[in-house]
């Protein structure tokens, strides 16, 4: 779906590896992390932003009433003026509002399909990598299948014949999203058990499912937690691309990837406001997913390095 | 002009002065004004003007996506679309009754190969004296002959499979034709297996005709004899020659036999893969325009975006203007070109499905005030406003009131159910439902008595159903999401969701996908084209094979049958009429076709208006330079 | 056979596998969401009966596992199906279409390497002054910006407002065309290679500074090599070699990129045939176009893996 999922991996060829097992340090992991990452100014920046934008979608229209379910269609495309901050759109909704009402939906679905995508990657990465032998490497088969098609003509097929709502495109975003995270926990979890606790706890009896939950998963977290992040800028962006192309929401919901779609119809009218304040907001918010992300990849390699 | 055809709404309209402007009076047909004074037409019809220089070539954008891709003129449902008949066939195969050239829907003597018909015992007998205008290319004057073998091969056609003749209706032309002769070489006689309405008759049916000639496609194969066509199995064995020879795109300009041609042009190039074309001037024509320029060439283009920049640029003389683009029309002008939109005749609307019983939906449908409320809650002056720029006119049933025809009824632009949220309400409130403003109005006076819901519909039932519509172009989801919007107010929800075009046409249809009855309440992909003779049969009567939604009222076909089958030629008036008042479906706005056009290229007003009807007839063009 | 020469013929096994299992996805996707192209070819008024015959003669009522074996029959002879729509064989629309594509996607890629690793290596020797910030800053931007975003906006400013530069690509049916027609593709190239250049310049500094801090850099300082000898020949060769890998995994990114950008700018490629298919239900191209991309994206992974196995030895064992 995109490369920079994959690149994230560590990307160098050296590849460290730590040695031993786990060390208790005198400073908390956490804290280390935490200290790593409020370093990067871009990292705490890219937080900041993404509070000022859940915070303008979910709690702007507290502050800033506008009516976002009348039609009032003999008003369509007017200019930023009075009583319209930014102008009104195609059906004469307001557009600062309808900003804020897209963004409510564009942030549930990418952190939705973020969520679960994660959740069913890491399970099932877990497994794989535990698992290994023949099962490892069939599960791995499949992933490399579904890798392959392009995601875009599974969704746009899909989208053909479903009613896209927050909570379907969430499960089809999250449906194609799982299988980087599956690839890179397992990735992790195959180094992980390799060593020495792991051998321990199994020696002590540990059962399968308690080692994924109370030793490979919490190690594996970093990665996880790291992946999130871009998760959720990815699915922002395929969100937006599946409401440009055409499959977006319905009236009365919509997201910002519905509103570019309107702007691109009428980009050769000249109505600027219906494509740069949506474009914008998209932007900024998937760049500060990004900085946190990768203030957080390296916040955990600080972690790593320190074990 | 051709029966019924799909258009998927090309909704183009410019923002110019709202002002109509006719062209001077003259002798000509294609001279007089085409547009009346009533604020429909959209820009500026130019007059005609300068002297025509000979020679030139003038590029003309098709609709994207949508270029001819078919010669040959038996045309066959999967090709089926206004573009292959009125911008290739009917350029190279003159019909039989040709429509006048500007934006009024009606045949032309002029522009036809015969005069008007005479009907005789009963109806029942057609004579169709050909004139003596038309030649064909290699010298042999059109016929009879060319008439009969046209109809000898449509029957062979529709004979071995229903799908090979788009315009096909069993019962209707061919099959309504018993038998055909040529009584002389310029005289058709034709007896029909009923008695048809005359005016119906001409306008609908024998407008499909194109005279083929006969003496040089009259073989089944490239060096094959010449047969004798009335005989059935030859004339099935000749078309599927013919179609044969059809499908090869690739030798459309290469193939002798679709060099032998009466009309004003023909086909000296055509590229399989985006069915651009060029055409030049038939120099054995004898019809009434020879052309003035030298070379026509149908520039093919993906997307309205593409077209326009290409317009724009100066790379086209001819091109739409998309209405997404209408503030580029002024600039348009500046560069040096006329911009011109008028209405198609035609209609666009919201087709209700009566058979859909989810929800009691069709008992609820099925109760006049209901849809009568709904008309009340369509607002078209803002729809023309907010949706459409200013470039549409109302249209408030199947017969618009622009362009105007012998067949318009007189009150086509008065609205019987003009926008009104608080009189939908009241309707609602009379019959038993509580209505609650925002919220979701039920039945609480159940039954069939004056003041209650109606027969079938239960205590409690809510009004809300779905609604899908097409996702291109997006002032359909405008027109939608505005009457979602309006229902509202009164308590009703409606859930819409966009579907592509061929999904709507492969589901949602109660004559050919009846599984889905319980799925759909109402869809929108885009309306009608309609035939000179605006008749709604096969689209509103109870059988209609395009009746998508099922609506089924005795009046309504007792007033087609008429139209069909009468003897009135007012008839089709008196039912479009009638079923503006009974609302078997929500009608829309109608949209104009806008144009725009370099200035240095003049000819008849009319030439220039008949391109917001779809057709083509360049021949009457010239450069003023 | 060495261990490269195994490990290889292994991958490819393992692709082969992988190509199969589409297929059979995306047929079975395809036919449970319409079995067949019947009604949509001959139009709503054709009678069920025309329908039913139009499916038996192409054979769409076939048992699913036979249509499968047969499609596959088929595409080991080279025949891709037959679109109705656009009455050409898929084969052929392809051809025509692939040409032009990848044009458009090979310019922008080598346009994308070109500058990532100058730009990469730059901010690696640099690391953390202002120009590093600044580029990181910049690559940050584009690579959050929605690749049809981007293109709107150039279209935008450079089209509509200043006039400088068409607003939809070559309209050129053949590559050659295309080339003859420069200026048109300057806003689709750009588009295309802005997105990757941001990608791959992240990937090129991180690679940069991995191999800045290893010995053999140290050696060849301490031999007395000027800095840029020791940047020219031995940090550029050494970190080039992760970009083979990166541009193979960056295949499906690219092809999506791709499809959009030849959407917006109307550019008559492979991406602007599928979505103009998808609109028309025209199934036959669907699955052929997925199959092409999905062959690409294996061909991508396994040059990248390739690539991975040539420098790390370890993966070749595993």
């Amino acid at each position: 779906m995109s490369v920079e999922s994959d690149i994230r991996v560590p990307a160098s060829t050296t590849g460290v590896q730590a040695e031993g097992g786990q060390v208790r340090s005198s400073t908390p992991m956490w804290r280390l992390a935490l200290g790593s990452f409020l370093e990067n100014r871009l990292a705490v920046a890219g937080i900041a932003l993404l509070v000022v934008f859940v915070a303008f979608s979910f709690l702007g229209p507290l502050l800033y009433h506008s009516n976002q379910v009348d039609t009032d269609i003999g008003n369509t495309f007017l200019p930023p003026g009075d009583g319209h901050p930014l102008g009104t759109e195609s059906h004469g909704f307001d557009v600062l509002g309808r900003l804020m009402k897209g963004g409510q939906a564009a942030l549930e679905i990418a952190f939705l399909s973020a969520l679960i995508a994660t959740v069913i990657g890491t399970l099932y990465g877990a497994l794989a990598g535990l698992a290994g032998g023949l099962l490892d490497a069939a599960m791995m088969r499949v992933v490399d299948v579904l890798l392959a098609i392009p995601f875009l003509f599974i969704v746009l097929i899909i989208a053909t014949r479903f009613n896209a709502t927050v909570l379907s495109l969430s499960l089809v975003l999250g449906a194609f999203s799982w299988l980087v995270p599956a690839r890179l926990v397992r990735g992790e979890v195959l180094t992980l058990r390799e060593r020495d606790f792991v051998s321990a706890s199994r020696v002590m009896g540990a059962t399968r499912w308690r080692l994924i939950s109370r030793h490979l998963v919490p190690n594996a977290l970093g990665v996880v937690v790291v992946n999130i992040t871009f998760q959720v800028a990815d699915a922002l962006l395929a969100v937006s691309a599946l409401g440009f192309l055409g499959f977006g929401l319905a009236y009365p919901q919509v997201s910002w990837g519905d509103m570019l779609s309107d702007g691109i119809d009428y980009l050769l009218s000249g109505y600027w406001w219906l494509i740069y304040p949506v474009g914008g907001c998209l932007v900024l918010v998937v760049m500060a997913s990004n900085f946190v992300g990768d203030a957080l990849r390296d916040a955990v390699d600080v972690r790593l390095r320190r074990r | 002009m051709r029966r019924a055809a799909f258009i998927s709404a090309a909704v183009i309209a410019a923002l110019l002065g709202s002002s109509a402007c006719g062209g001077p009076s003259g002798q000509k047909a294609a001279d007089t004004p085409q547009v009346s004074a009533d604020g429909a037409g959209f820009g500026t019809l130019p007059t005609e003007r300068g002297t025509p220089t000979e020679g030139g070539v003038v590029r003309i954008a098709q609709s994207p996506g949508a270029g001819p891709n078919y010669i040959f003129p038996i045309t066959p449902a999967a090709n089926g679309s206004v573009y292959n008949v009125y911008q290739l066939q009917d350029m190279l195969f003159r019909p039989l009754y040709g429509n006048a050239v500007g934006a009024d829907p009606k045949i032309d003597a002029k522009e036809s190969l015969a005069a008007e018909p005479t009907f005789s015992n009963g109806n029942k007998t057609v004579t169709i004296p050909l004139n003596d205008t038309f030649t064909w290319s290699d010298g042999k004057k059109v016929s009879a002959d060319d008439v009969v073998f046209y109809v000898d091969l449509l029957k062979a056609a529709v004979k071995e499979d229903a799908a090979n003749f788009g315009n096909y209706t069993p019962g209707y032309f061919p099959d309504s034709v018993a038998s055909v002769k040529a009584r002389d070489a310029t005289t058709v006689e034709m007896t029909l297996t009923k008695a048809f309405n005359p005016q119906f008759f001409l306008q609908n049916q024998l407008s499909l005709i194109s005279p083929l000639p006969s003496h040089a496609w009259n073989k089944a194969s490239v060096d094959g004899p010449a047969l004798d066509f009335t005989v059935p199995a030859n004339a099935k064995a000749i078309y599927d020659f013919l179609a044969k020879q059809a499908g090869q795109l690739t030798t459309y300009a290469t193939n002798p036999l679709w060099q032998v041609v009466d009309g004003p042009w023909r086909l000296t190039a055509y590229n399989a893969n985006t069915s651009a074309l060029t055409m030049k001037p038939n120099e054995a024509y004898t019809g009434p325009q020879k052309p003035h320029i030298s070379e026509l060439q149908q520039v093919a283009f993906t997307s309205e975006s593409a077209q326009f920049s290409q317009l724009r640029s100066g790379q086209l003389e001819v091109g739409a203007v998309p209405f997404t683009s209408l503030a580029q029309a002024p600039a348009l002008q500046r560069k040096g070109f006329d911009v011109y939109g008028y209405p198609s005749f035609g209609f666009a609307y919201m087709i209700f499905n009566f058979k859909n019983t989810t929800g009691h939906f069709d008992k609820i449908i099925a109760q006049p005030y209901v849809r009568q409320a709904l008309a009340h809650l369509q607002d078209q002056p803002a729809l023309i406003k907010g949706v459409f720029r200013t470039a549409a006119v109302s249209s408030y049933g199947p017969v618009p009131a622009v362009p105007k025809t012998d067949f318009t009824p007189a009150d086509a632009a008065e609205n019987p159910y003009p926008f009104d949220v608080a009189a939908a309400k009241k309707l609602l409130a009379d019959h038993g439902w509580d209505v609650v403003p925002g919220g979701s109005t039920t039945c609480t006076s159940p039954g069939t008595g004056a003041g209650q819901c109606g027969a079938g519909i239960p205590a409690g039932t809510p009004l809300t159903w779905n609604m899908f519509y097409g996702n291109q172009p997006a002032v359909i989801e405008q027109q939608v999401t505005a009457l979602i919007s309006a229902a509202k107010q009164v308590g009703i929800t409606i859930s819409s969701s966009s579907k592509t075009f061929n999904y709507l046409i492969q589901n949602f249809s109660t004559v050919s996908a009846k599984v889905n009855n319980d799925k759909w309440a109402m869809v929108d992909f885009g309306g009608f084209s309609v035939s000179n003779y605006p008749t709604t049969n096969q689209i509103m009567n109870t059988e209609g094979s395009y009746n998508f939604g099922g609506y089924s009222d005795p009046k309504a076909d007792e007033l087609i049958q008429a139209s069909v089958f009468g003897d009135d030629s007012q008839a089709v008036a008196k039912e479009a009429s009638y079923l503006s008042k009974s609302v078997p479906a929500i009608f829309q706005p109608n949209v104009d076709q806008v144009f725009a056009w370099s200035n240095k290229l003049s000819g008849p007003p009319g030439s220039f208006a008949s391109l917001t009807q779809y057709r083509l007839n360049p021949e009457y063009w010239y450069f003023t330079q | 056979m060495d261990a490269i020469g195994a490990y290889l013929l292994r991958r490819l096994g393992v692709s082969l596998v992988v190509l199969i299992g589409i297929s059979v996805l995306v047929f079975v996707l395809l036919h449970t969401i319409s079995s067949s192209p019947g009604r949509a070819v001959l139009g709503v008024q054709a009678s069920p009966a025309s329908v039913a015959a139009f499916d038996h003669a192409h054979g769409y009522d076939r048992p699913l596992p036979l249509q499968y074996l047969s499609y596959l029959g088929d595409l080991l002879h080279g025949d891709l199906g037959y679109s109705y729509k656009l009455n050409q064989s898929v084969v052929a629309l392809l051809g025509q279409n692939s040409g032009r594509s990848a044009l458009l996607t090979g310019v922008a890629l080598v346009l994308a390497v070109v500058v990532a690793i100058p730009l990469g290596i730059l901010q690696a020797v640099k690391r953390n002054s202002a120009i590093d910030n600044g580029l990181t800053a910049l690559a940050f931007t584009l690579y959050s910006i929605p690749v049809f975003f981007l293109a709107l906006v150039l279209i935008e400013v450079f089209s509509l407002r200043l006039d400088l530069l068409p607003s939809q690509g070559s309209q050129a049916t053949t590559v050659l065309g295309v080339l003859a027609d420069p200026v048109s593709m300057i806003l689709p190239v750009v588009t295309l290679t802005a997105v990757s250049v941001a990608a791959f310049s992240r990937y090129m500094r991180s690679a940069a500074l991995d191999n800045l801090a290893q010995d053999y850099i140290r050696v060849a300082r301490a031999k007395g090599l000027s800095e840029r000898q020791v940047i020219g020949r031995h940090l550029l060769r050494n970190s080039c070699l992760p970009i083979i890998t990166l541009v193979g995994l960056s295949v499906p990114a690219l092809l999506a990129g791709n499809l959009i950008v030849e959407t917006v700018f109307n550019y008559p490629g492979l991406g602007l045939l599928f979505f103009n298919s998808l609109q028309k239900e025209d199934y036959p191209v669907l699955m052929a176009y997925s199959l092409v991309v999905g062959a690409l994206t294996v061909l991508g992974n396994l040059v990248a893996d390739v690539a991975l196995a040539g420098v790390d030895p370890r993966i070749r064992l595993r």
